[in-house]
């Protein structure tokens, strides 16, 4: 039951960049939402987290024998860009695509 | 649930069977100020968190923007001093300069919504230039150019943004607005729209280009409205107009697909659905284009196939020819100089009503490649195919052998849907040529050219008839014939043919050393002496 509400899935993760240092040269936006993949790739794996082969087999042998294999990894399977605003030697650029700052999906990997 | 089809994105929302284009409220006019100061209103939707403003080339004008998002956002300000910038007070907007100096943002008062800031607006300055809703804007950009617009009074209405000339927008495209499937099959086609329950949209634009049936399943409260009269059947579970006449829900119908394909296939006796589109695109209003996907244009269909490595995706045809009429081709055994222009027609015997579009020709015989230069030819006939002319000049430097001559080219067509222009991918078109190189020889012949050999022609000729006329003036007045004069005219006409060119341009005629039998008649002599001319023998 316990495994049901801790399964591999996209939670909420905002990020200020000053909390890290980057607003010295992000200067917009200064907080975002990352996302974060979180929970349990617990046997069966389903659709919803796109499973590869290997994360499959993995799953199987973990369950079979628990010493011999890890259960697989929640992990982002795909990442998408966010805008910003950052500045270089005192001159602001918009970059609209800055690439892999937000998770869209997760998965078990 | 399950799908009727497997769903697939529609990238930019337009594919090759349904289109999908926003109606965001908004308007233009001609108004501006006393003194010439233009009024704009921006009504951001779905903030981005940053975007860029430009005014650089802006006319004097008051821009104000809005928005009733919550959401905060940045915007790089490129700004103008002729622009006054106004932000309504809760709306979250903080203008960055790329320099970072301080800028001067005025604050309008607050507004609920848009019809609010358009009143304020009009009280304010006497008037509203344009209100323009910006969903997600990546650029929002002042153009510069003066709209013309007979009206001077700015009502709301669901327009097309980007017929505005005074304004481009850039916008973020929305992920996932919209996803369709297509199923190919004989007999009435069957479509169905699927506007799923809590999607924003209330009026839907509908467009159908073919007969058929269709679909129009919406959130309670959609009022959709067809703007065509073709033959077509309609199931709904809203208010439909159909041109103006309106017609009542026919029943129940949940966004479920696998209901929605039930009570489709019963309501119509079909065995098929032919399209399956869900939309989920957050605004209120939406134009839809639905056609037969089978009658579309064939390049698009063409551009959906896998082209094998073998064989090109389309049949494309090149015709050489060594003359400018086109009417001389050229065999693939045939020799083409290189100092001589070759013309080729390339067509498609397939898609006739396709335009070829060529992009590069190259010439190839391993290992060496070419970028061949080519010359478009012009063509007047009906569906005239592409006509290029070459110059082999540039294989002047090696030797004779067989290239493979390639030019890439494309089919491009109009889809019947949108009116848009869509092409195939490129491919090539490849014809084999022998190619021999022009060597010039090294004796001194005279070069002829056209107007040269028809002036010495005619000179030839204008001596014959001169000579003819004095033979008979002679014979009228002696009423003999002059025999020593004929060999003497022949062999002074003689001195004109070439002497000691090997090139064979002209037959030497002998000087006769003695009277030939046919001296005797003044009207034999006359044409021999005629013939004795190089340049008649030419002619």
């Amino acid at each position: 039951r316990k495994a049901k509400n801790n399964y591999c899935r996209r939670t909420s993760l905002k990020v200020n960049f000053k909390d890290i240092g980057w607003d010295k040269w992000i200067v917009a936006p200064p907080e975002y939402d990352a996302y974060e993949c979180k929970g349990v790739c617990y046997f069966p794996l389903t659709d919803d987290v796109s499973p590869s082969r290997h994360a499959v087999i993995q799953t199987l042998v973990n369950l079979s024998n628990p010493k011999k294999a890890n259960m697989a990894c929640c992990v982002p399977t795909k990442l998408d860009p966010i805008a910003v605003m950052y500045q270089e030697k005192g001159v602001i650029t918009v970059r609209h695509l800055y690439e892999e700052m937000k998770v869209a999906k997760c998965g078990c990997r | 649930s399950e799908s009727i089809c497997e769903l697939k994105d529609v990238s930019g929302n337009s594919n090759d069977w349904i289109v999908l284009r926003e109606k965001p409220l908004g308007c233009w006019t001609d108004f501006q100020t006393e003194n010439g100061t233009e009024v704009h209103i921006i009504n951001l939707e779905d903030n981005p968190s940053v975007f860029t403003v430009n005014l650089l080339k802006a006319n004097k004008s008051v821009v104000i923007f809005t928005s009733s998002s919550a959401q905060s956002s940045h915007a790089m300000l490129f700004d103008n001093p002729a622009v006054s910038i106004y932000v309504t007070n809760k709306t979250s907007l903080t203008f960055i300069h790329p320099t970072q100096k301080p800028l001067q943002i005025l604050t309008a008062p607050p507004a609920g919504n848009v019809s609010a800031v358009l009143r304020w607006a009009a009280e304010t300055f006497g008037g509203v230039t344009s209100v323009t809703n910006a969903r997600n804007p990546k650029t929002i950009t002042f153009t510069g150019v003066k709209g013309s617009q007979n009206s001077s009074r700015c009502e709301l209405m669901p327009e097309t943004p980007t017929e505005k000339p005074f304004i481009h927008l850039e916008l973020n495209e929305p992920i996932e607005a919209l996803k369709s499937c297509y199923m190919k099959h004989e007999g009435e086609k069957l479509h169905i729209i699927n506007i799923p329950d809590g999607v924003t949209i209330r009026h839907v634009s509908v467009h159908l280009l073919s007969d058929c049936n269709v679909v129009l399943r919406g959130p309670a409260g959609t009022h959709w409205i067809i703007k065509n009269s073709l033959r077509i059947g309609i199931l709904s579970n809203n208010q439909i107009h159909l041109q103006s006449f309106p017609l009542r829900p026919r029943m129940a119908i949940s966004d479920n697909p696998t209901d929605i394909r039930q009570k489709a296939l019963s309501y119509f006796s079909s065995g098929f659905i032919s399209s399956y589109s869900e939309i989920r695109l957050n605004v209120t209003n939406v134009e839809l284009w639905i056609t037969d996907y089978s009658i579309s244009s064939a390049p698009t269909e063409v551009e959906k196939t896998t082209p094998s490595p073998t064989s090109p995706p389309f049949p494309v045809q090149m015709q050489l020819f060594s003359s400018p009429d086109f009417t001389t081709p050229i065999d693939n055994n045939s020799r083409v100089l290189s100092d001589k222009r070759v013309y080729a027609e390339i067509s498609s015997q397939t898609f006739r009503e396709a335009s070829i579009r060529v992009s590069s020709c190259w010439v190839r015989s391993t290992p060496v490649t070419r970028e061949m230069p080519f010359r478009e030819e012009p063509c007047f006939i009906k569906d005239c195919p592409k006509r290029l002319s070459f110059s082999f000049q540039i294989l002047q430097d090696l030797p004779a052998g067989s290239w493979d001559l390639e030019c890439a080219v494309k089919l491009c067509g109009v889809k019947r849907i949108n009116n848009e222009e869509s092409c195939t991918s490129e491919t090539p078109v490849k014809r084999n040529v022998q190619v021999k190189p022009f060597t010039p020889t090294t004796n001194s012949c005279f070069e002829f050219g056209l107007s040269a050999v028809l002036g010495i022609a005619f000179g030839g000729f204008l001596i014959g008839v001169l000579l003819t006329g004095a033979l008979w003036f002679i014979k009228i007045r002696t009423g003999h014939p002059v025999a020593l004069g004929m060999r003497s005219t022949a062999a002074e006409l003689s001195v004109l043919s070439i002497s000691g060119c090997p090139c064979g341009l002209t037959k030497r005629q002998p000087v006769p050393t003695h009277p030939s039998p046919s001296e005797n008649s003044s009207a034999n002599a006359s044409i021999g002496s005629t013939q004795s001319t190089p340049t008649s023998s030419m002619a």
